[in-house]
C-alpha cells in the first residue's frame, strides 16, 4: 500500500497537479508517526502507511488556503472533509484526496467498531491487498459504551462526568486536534461576553467540555483524535458517540457522508421529530 | 450609567398580587439603577410626562418599565425616550403583570418573582446600546405573477393609484381558469362577460404591462427592492405586428386536442386559445408545427400580410426591479384518476367539472350542448358526485375545496336550463354553502331546477346497455340507490399548481403539507407573507371562489401600495449582525435564515493576509427573528437588542 501512496504522491508533485502532499512520516521515535508536509517529488519516500498513522489530516487542510493540495485520508479524515466542504472551509477542486483503505491496520480501540473504512470522498482510492474491500467493523458495538452510560441513573451520570471533567486542566488540546474546531475566535477564548469561565473550576470545565460536545453534534465523524489527545484521559468519545447517535435516532442524520447534505443544525424539515419538545 | 426603573400598578391588575412599593424598593438598590419609582399607569400620559420628567430632572440614561407585555407597550415607551431627548432603544420592559400578577396568587412569591424580572431588565438594560433606525428605498413598480382573475384585479388595483404593474402569465393569454367558466354562481352572469372587460382593462391600462406565455425564472433582492428575471417563451409571432386577423389559424393544416376546452374539441398548431383572448394574438405550438417538427409548410407565415410570423423567434431572458410581488399563481383541478371507482377514463361519459363549464359555454366544443361525449347524444340524466379529492385524507387533500358544492349546484341549474327534460343528481357528503345569497342558490336548484340531493358517497360506476350506472348510498333512507345515468361529472377539488413549490422556493414563501402557499398570519396577515414586500391573492394560497379571489386581490394589491406610496421604508434596528472577525463562513446562518437575509460576501482579512468569505445581514429583509444567532457556534452573529453580552448578563444577574 505504501508503495501505491508514495508513487501516487510522486505523480501527483511531480506534474504539479498539487502544490503539496500532506500525509504522514516516522517520528524521531522511529515507531510513531507524525504529520508529513511533503512539497517536492523527491521526498516521497519518507510517507509512512501503518497501524500508527493516527492524526486526522483533515485537521491541517485548512492552513494551506488557495493552494492544491493532496491528501491520504483515512474513512474518519475523508468524513471530515466531508463535513469541511458542507462548512465552506474547503475548496473541493484545490484537494485531491488520495483514500487509503484502513481498518485492518487497527489504528486504535475506535477502528474495531468502525463501519466505514472506505473513505465517503475521494479522487483514488488505495486498497489493502488481499483484503475484502470495505469489510466493515462491528457496528453493532459501536455505541455499547454509550448504551451503557444511558441505562445509568440521571444523577449517577452526573456525577460520574463531574469526576471526569473534575480532571480536566483546560490544555485545550482536544480542541487543537479536532479538524471541525476551526472557529476563528473559539467561545472558550471569548471575554465580551465570557461564555464561562476560563479557570480550571468544575463549573468552567462542565460548560467547556459539554458545549463543544454540542458544537460537535452533527458534525463529529468520530476520528477520536480528541480522546486520544487529552492527557487526562476524559473519555471524550462518549459525549460525541451520545449526540452522533441522537442525530441518528432522530435525523437519521450522519455527519459527513454527503457534502450536499445540509447541515444539521443550520436546516430544518417540516417532518423533523417534534415530540421531544415539552 | 443612570438607570430608572419606573414600576406600574396597572390599575389593580398588578397590585393586586404583587407589592409593587417593594418592587421599587429592592430596584433602587440594583446596582446603576439611579431612580425607581411606581404609578398608577405607566402609559397614561401623567405616566409617560412622570419618565420623561425624570429622565430630564434626574439625567437618567436608561429605562426599565416594570410594567406589561413589551408587545403591548415597548413602542409607546420607546416614544417616550426618544421625546425626552434619549435613544428610543435604551429602554428595557420587565413583563410583571401577564409573566407574574396575571399568573400567581401568593401575593409574597409573585413580588419576589417581580424583582427577579426587574433584576433581568436592569441587567439587560445596561448592556444595551443606542441603536438608530435604518432605511431601505422602494422601487415604486409592483410584479404580479399569474394573470387569472386575481392577477387581473390586483394588476388594475394597483395601476388605479398610478403606479407601473408587471403582469407575468405563463398561457398565451390572460384570463386563467375563470375564462374556461360558462356561468357564475351566485348570480349566473356570463364568466366572459364580467371578465373579459377587466381583460381589456389590463391590455390597455398604460400604467399595466403584460408578459404572456412567460414565466418567472429567478428572484433575488428584498422589499422595496426584489431583481426579477423574466422569460419570455417564444410565441413564434410578432406581438407588436400581429393584428389578430385570424388568416394564420384559420390556414394553419394541423389539428390537435385544445386545452383550453379540456381536451374536449380541437385548435391547430398557430392558435389563440379562446375567442377573448388578450392579447388577440396567436401563438405556434411548437410540437405540433409541421414547420417545427418536419420543416415543411410554413402556411401561416405565407398567408401573413403583415409578416408577423416568425419561426426564428428565441427564447428571451429579461431582468426586472420591483418594489413588491403579487403572487397570483392560482390553482389545479385535482387529479381524480385515483378514484377506479368512478371510472374516469374508462368511460368517455364520466368527465370533470371543468368540462361540463365548456361544454354549458356557447363558443365551446359543443356549441352549448351538454351532451356524452362517447356520441354526441344530449344527456339527459347527469349524476353529479361531490368532493373528488377534497377531504379525503387518503387518496386526495383533507381540506375542504370551498367551490365545488356551489359550482355543482349552479351544474345542476345550467342542466336544466339548457334541457327542460334534463335531472341532476347529486351525491353529497355536506352541502357547504356559506356565501352571500349561496344556501338560497342551493335552494333554488333544487326547488326550482329539481336537482335531487342524495347524501351519501358513490361506490361504483359501471356500463350497461350503454348507460352509466352509479351505485351509491343514500345514507338519509339508508338504501342502496342506482342511478341510470348519460353522464357523470365529478366535482373535483382545487389544488396546488404543479410548479407550487418551485415558485415558493423562488420566492423564499413558504408552503403547507398540501403545498398551498402560507400567509404570514392565519387570521391577521391572511394576504401577507414571511418575506416582507411578498403578497398572496387568490387560490394559490388557498381554494377561493372568485368574490373570494377578488377581495384578496385587492387586499394584496393595498398591502403593495402601501409600500409604493413611500420613497423609503423605516426599519427598526433590531436585525441581526455579523462580527467578521469572529465569522468562519461556515454558512450555518445563511442556511437556517427563513427570510433569506444572509448574503455570503468576501472580506480581505488583514491580519490573515488573504481573501475569506463571511456573512452578511442584509438589514432590509432581517426579522430579527434569531436563528442565526442560534445556530452560530463561534457567537459571531448577533441580533441588536439581544445580544449575547446583553442575555449573558442577565444570566449573570439571576
Amino acid at each position: 500500500m505504501i508503495e501505491e501512496i508514495r508513487q501516487k504522491a510522486k505523480e501527483l508533485l511531480a506534474a504539479s497537479k498539487v502544490d503539496m502532499v500532506i500525509g504522514y512520516r516516522r517520528s524521531g521515535d522511529g515507531v510513531s508517526t507524525v504529520p508529513a508536509f511533503i512539497d517536492s517529488a523527491q521526498d516521497v519516500d519518507s510517507l509512512v502507511w501503518d497501524q500508527n498513522c493516527v492524526y486526522n489530516l483533515a485537521n491541517y487542510l485548512r492552513e494551506f488556503p488557495g493552494k492544491k493540495i493532496g491528501v491520504v485520508a483515512k474513512g474518519c479524515d475523508a468524513r471530515a472533509i466531508v463535513v469541511l466542504l458542507q462548512e465552506n472551509q474547503l475548496e473541493r477542486e484545490n484537494l485531491f484526496i488520495i483514500g487509503v483503505e484502513c481498518g485492518v491496520t487497527d489504528i486504535s480501540e475506535k477502528c474495531a467498531a468502525c463501519p466505514r473504512t472506505v473513505s465517503a470522498i475521494c479522487d483514488i482510492l488505495i486498497k489493502e491487498k488481499g483484503r475484502k474491500s470495505g469489510a466493515p467493523g462491528n457496528e453493532k458495538d459501536a455505541y455499547a459504551a454509550v448504551e451503557a452510560l444511558e441505562a445509568r441513573r440521571a444523577e449517577e451520570r452526573l456525577g460520574l462526568w463531574r469526576e471526569e471533567f473534575s480532571r480536566c486542566i483546560r490544555c485545550y488540546a482536544c480542541r487543537q486536534v479536532c479538524p471541525m474546531c476551526y472557529c476563528p475566535k473559539c467561545v472558550a477564548d471569548q471575554t465580551m461576553p465570557a461564555w464561562f469561565s476560563k479557570a480550571t473550576s468544575l463549573e468552567g470545565n462542565f460548560a467547556w467540555n459539554v458545549t463543544r460536545a454540542f458544537h460537535l453534534a452533527g458534525r463529529c465523524v468520530d476520528c477520536g483524535e480528541c480522546e486520544r489527545a487529552c492527557p487526562v484521559g476524559i473519555p471524550l468519545r462518549d459525549l460525541n458517540k451520545k449526540l452522533e447517535k441522537e442525530a441518528k435516532e432522530l435525523y437519521k442524520y450522519e455527519a459527513g457522508s454527503s457534502v450536499e447534505a445540509k447541515p444539521l443544525f443550520a436546516s430544518y424539515d417540516k417532518d423533523d421529530p417534534k415530540d421531544f419538545i415539552k | 450609567m443612570k438607570i430608572g426603573v419606573f414600576v406600574c400598578h396597572c390599575g389593580t391588575n398588578i397590585s393586586h398580587t404583587v407589592d409593587v412599593e417593594e418592587v421599587a424598593k429592592a430596584a433602587a438598590k440594583l446596582p446603576n439603577v439611579h431612580f425607581a419609582t411606581t404609578y398608577k399607569y405607566m402609559c397614561s400620559s401623567p405616566g409617560q410626562a412622570l419618565i420623561a420628567d425624570s429622565i430630564k430632572e434626574k439625567g437618567l440614561d436608561r429605562i426599565v418599565v416594570s410594567a406589561c407585555s413589551p408587545s403591548l407597550h415597548e413602542k409607546t415607551f420607546r416614544k417616550c425616550l426618544e421625546e425626552a431627548g434619549i435613544n428610543p432603544y435604551l429602554v428595557e420592559m420587565a413583563n410583571i403583570r401577564e409573566h407574574c400578577s396575571w399568573v400567581h396568587s401568593d401575593r409574597a412569591q409573585a413580588t419576589k418573582k417581580a424583582i427577579e424580572l426587574v433584576k433581568l431588565s436592569v441587567a439587560k438594560v445596561s448592556r444595551s446600546k443606542p441603536l438608530s433606525k435604518s432605511f431601505i428605498p422602494i422601487e415604486k413598480r409592483v410584479l404580479v405573477i399569474g394573470g387569472g382573475i386575481s392577477g387581473i384585479q390586483a394588476a388594475l388595483d394597483v395601476s388605479f393609484a398610478k403606479f407601473p404593474v408587471v403582469m407575468v402569465e405563463k398561457e398565451p393569454s390572460i384570463g386563467g381558469k375563470m375564462a374556461k367558466f360558462d356561468k357564475t354562481f351566485p348570480t349566473l352572469d356570463c364568466a366572459a362577460c364580467i371578465l373579459t372587460p377587466k381583460m381589456v382593462g389590463v391590455a390597455q391600462n398604460k400604467y399595466v404591462t403584460m408578459h404572456t406565455f412567460s414565466e418567472v425564472v429567478e428572484v433575488s433582492g428584498h422589499v422595496g427592492d426584489f431583481t426579477v428575471k423574466i422569460k419570455k417563451k417564444a410565441r413564434s409571432v410578432d406581438l407588436k405586428k400581429c393584428t389578430g386577423c385570424g388568416a394564420c389559424y384559420a390556414k394553419c393544416p394541423v389539428k390537435v386536442t385544445s386545452e383550453f376546452d379540456e381536451g374536449l374539441g380541437k385548435r391547430k398548431a398557430i392558435y389563440v386559445p379562446f375567442p377573448q383572448a388578450v392579447p388577440n394574438v396567436p401563438v405556434i405550438d411548437r410540437n405540433a408545427c409541421l414547420w417545427f417538427t418536419k420543416k415543411t409548410c410554413g402556411l401561416c407565415k405565407k398567408v401573413c400580410a403583415i409578416g408577423a410570423i416568425d419561426y426564428d423567434q428565441e427564447d428571451e431572458i429579461i431582468e426586472e426591479k420591483f418594489g413588491a410581488i403579487i403572487v397570483a399563481t392560482g390553482f389545479k383541478q385535482f387529479d381524480h384518476s385515483v378514484y377506479g371507482e368512478y371510472g374516469y377514463g374508462k368511460f368517455k361519459d364520466v368527465v370533470t367539472g371543468m368540462h361540463f363549464e365548456r361544454m354549458a359555454n356557447s363558443s365551446g366544443p359543443t356549441g352549448g350542448k351538454i351532451v356524452r361525449p362517447s356520441d354526441g347524444k344530449e344527456a339527459l340524466d347527469v349524476v353529479f358526485i361531490q368532493c373528488v379529492g377534497s377531504r379525503d385524507e387518503q387518496k386526495g387533500v383533507p381540506y375542504c375545496s370551498r367551490v365545488c358544492c356551489m359550482y355543482t349546484a349552479k351544474h345542476a341549474t345550467l342542466l336544466r336550463e339548457h334541457n327542460k327534460n334534463a335531472q341532476a343528481y347529486v351525491f353529497y357528503i355536506d352541502v357547504r354553502a356559506a356565501g352571500k345569497n349561496y344556501e338560497e342558490f342551493v335552494k333554488k336548484a333544487q326547488d326550482e331546477y329539481g336537482a335531487v340531493y342524495l347524501r351519501g358517497r358513490v361506490s361504483r360506476v359501471f356500463e350497461k346497455g350503454g348507460k352509466l350506472i352509479v351505485r351509491g348510498a343514500d345514507t338519509l333512507s339508508g338504501s342502496q340507490i342506482e342511478i341510470k345515468a348519460d353522464l357523470v361529472v365529478l366535482a373535483n377539488g382545487l389544488i396546488a399548481q404543479d410548479d407550487a413549490t418551485t415558485i415558493a422556493q423562488m420566492l423564499h414563501i413558504q408552503y403547507d403539507k398540501n403545498r398551498l402557499f402560507t400567509e404570514a398570519h392565519p387570521k391577521l396577515a391572511p394576504v401577507e407573507t414571511i418575506t416582507s414586500g411578498i403578497f398572496l391573492t387568490g387560490a394559490c394560497q388557498s381554494p377561493k371562489d372568485i368574490p373570494d379571489t377578488v377581495a384578496t386581490a385587492s387586499a394584496a394589491s393595498v398591502k403593495a401600495l402601501g409600500l409604493m406610496v413611500h420613497d423609503k421604508l423605516e426599519k427598526d434596528p433590531l436585525v441581526a449582525r455579523t462580527n467578521n472577525d469572529l465569522c468562519s463562513g461556515c454558512k450555518a446562518c445563511y442556511l437556517a435564515c427563513p427570510y433569506s437575509a444572509i448574503e455570503m460576501v468576501e472580506i480581505e482579512d488583514r491580519k490573515l493576509k488573504r481573501k475569506r468569505m463571511v456573512s452578511r445581514v442584509i438589514e432590509g429583509v432581517c426579522a430579527g427573528c434569531g436563528n442565526c444567532t442560534a445556530v452560530c457556534r463561534m457567537g459571531a452573529i448577533d441580533v441588536e437588542g439581544f445580544t449575547n453580552r446583553q442575555i449573558m448578563r442577565q444570566i449573570e444577574a439571576l
